[in-house]
């Protein structure tokens, strides 16, 4: 199987864009929810003094105002997590009305 | 459903120590090999892989070319496929974004295969070898393979499970012990897109002054939480407070002589003493941050060594909790951080309630020991714990610990004692019961 094929097949399998909230607005919501520039990706919360209830709480939001959706509890809001864990995992939060439609 | 993630861990990082969020100077290393946090392909379009840099950081110009990454994914088509690894070329390395966040993306070829089981990144330069932490890959529907089950934890405000046994010297008596342990689970309640709070229990046991281990404070709660806005925004220096309903619970000393139904709402409000977007901070050190406990305590007496206190009485409980410390980026031989925990905690009861002072203790002439006869009053109860951790490995620490005053049921009026000891902790993969339900 060639590289090429795989690419395609792959492709397919991805979420479309927009279809996840992707990279770039996870990274947004996760510095502006712990009001901090994205210059500070790689500290903790508990570096960034930021308390990890109201966090994952607020992130949970922002993510629902932009139109997507997460499992609130998987949203890391431990004081040893990086912000860039957080977008880690936000970074696949599925867009509302493709999650109405599939369920 | 969460998972039940259980972290092993001992004592640890309760948190920061201060650097007041200032932006330092960016400082950069040239030549050298940098330091990566983390690699994570992106999730809305897999042919781009965010690297993000940490201290020191390298300079634009000495930032990797694309030709000096080498991308490997290790794909398994299906379960029973055998997996392969294959090379993924870089295409070309964007770094207009480098200045705003210490992050690059690589642009790809091609896109990292869905079926990817991990992803290994290196850097050759002329100068140096650099091996990658595994990137982080988007999550695949269906696939939980990559949920963690048990993973790191960092100290007690980050514990669902703690422990901590230690020998407490006090001037002028024999040495006695000392049991701080709790325990807490909390559930999200969720549907769509609305969030409609977390329920957990939590127990508590501790005891301050007993010369056998004889735990005389025993709290049980069952517990409703929830942020008390949708905001997304922090005003000013405050995050968004939050409520904690303790619904039922029961508090009671060891013996049962004392039992306590409560049920207390109490508002949380987080605090960073910083109120601006902040600027970049160097790791190890962190923004002050505290948070205020304010609420009610109703509480149904339901047995006690003096009956007259029995039946409802209302206690109003303030609370303040700070956390410092210092952890170094580079974990050293026999340092891998110290922090520092205080915490207050007053309550004012409503009617007279009951308390121990050791003053008033008197000869029992058939044990030969000294007793302390209840008592009962409404003066105000104060309780100061004051921990410093220090990790000599990342999992054990020695704790030295200062406290006053005492938790309900049994109150009692002890002077402060200084603790020597070790801590172990669990935890769930989400913030600490602790910093939930003990100002």
């Amino acid at each position: 199987m060639s590289q090429a094929e795989n690419t395609g097949k792959n492709i397919a399998d991805r979420p479309k864009v927009d279809d996840v909230l992707g990279y770039t607005r996870a990274q947004d919501i996760a510095c502006e929810s712990a009001n901090t520039d994205r210059r500070n990706l790689s500290r903790t919360l508990d570096e960034l003094g930021v308390n990890g209830i109201s966090f994952q709480g607020t992130v949970f939001n922002a993510i629902g105002e932009a139109g997507y959706t997460i499992d609130i509890d998987s949203i890391p809001d431990s004081p040893s997590s990086t912000l860039l864990s957080v977008v880690a995992v936000i970074q696949n939060a599925k867009r509302v009305s493709q999650n109405i439609t599939s369920a | 459903m969460r998972k039940p993630t259980i972290y092993v861990l001992a004592c640890a990082l309760l948190g920061p120590l201060t650097s007041m969020g200032q932006a330092p100077a960016v400082k950069t290393q040239a030549a050298k090999a940098p330091v990566v946090s983390a690699a994570i392909v992106d999730s809305a379009n897999p042919a781009l892989i965010h690297v993000t840099f940490d201290y020191p950081l390298p300079a634009v110009k000495d930032l990797p070319a694309a030709g000096l990454w080498q991308v490997y994914e290790r794909v398994q088509d299906s379960k029973d496929a055998l997996p392969r690894v294959q090379k993924i070329e870089v295409e070309a390395v964007d770094t207009s974004d480098f200045a705003g966040s210490y992050t690059v993306a690589l642009k790809m070829h091609e896109a990292v295969s869905a079926h990817a089981k991990s992803l290994e990144m290196l850097i050759v330069a002329p100068t140096y070898f650099l091996h990658l932490p595994a990137a982080i890959l988007p999550a695949v529907k269906g696939d939980e393979s990559s949920v963690q089950l048990v993973a790191g934890s960092s100290g007690k405000s980050d514990s669902d499970i703690y422990f901590n046994g230690s020998i407490a010297a006090t001037e002028g008596s024999n040495p006695i012990y000392d049991v701080d342990a709790f325990a807490g689970y909390m559930e999200g309640i969720q549907r769509g897109t609305t969030n409609y709070g977390e329920v957990g229990v939590y127990g508590q046991v501790r005891t301050k002054q007993s010369q056998t281990v004889n735990p005389n404070s025993f709290q049980a709660y069952l517990v409703y939480q929830r942020l008390l806005s949708n905001g997304t925004h922090w005003h000013g220096q405050f995050q968004v407070p939050y409520g904690d309903y303790r619904i039922a619970g029961m508090e009671s000393d060891l013996g049962g002589k004392q039992v306590n139904f409560v049920n207390s709402p109490v508002v949380t409000i987080p605090i960073r003493f910083s109120g601006k977007t902040l600027g970049p901070i160097e790791p190890g050190f962190s923004v002050p941050h505290m948070v205020l406990h304010l609420g009610t305590e109703f509480v149904d007496t339901k047995k006690s060594p003096l009956p007259a206190t029995e039946g409802w009485h209302t206690r109003g409980l303030i609370g303040a909790s700070f956390t410092a410390g210092y952890k170094p980026q580079e974990p050293k031989s026999l340092f891998q951080g110290l922090q520092l925990t205080s915490s207050y905690q007053l309550r004012l009861p409503s009617a007279p309630e009951i308390f121990y002072d050791p003053k008033f203790a008197q000869l029992n002439p058939a044990t030969g020991l000294r007793v302390t006869p209840p008592m009962a009053g409404t003066e105000p109860r104060h309780f100061v714990d004051t921990t410093i951790c220090y990790n000599f490995v990342k999992w054990v620490a020695f704790t030295f610990e200062n406290t006053y005053g005492s938790l309900p049921p049994v109150f009692t009026k002890t002077d402060a004692t200084f603790n020597l000891g070790l801590s172990f902790t669990l935890k769930q993969t989400s913030y600490g019961r602790y910093s939930i339900l003990r100002p």
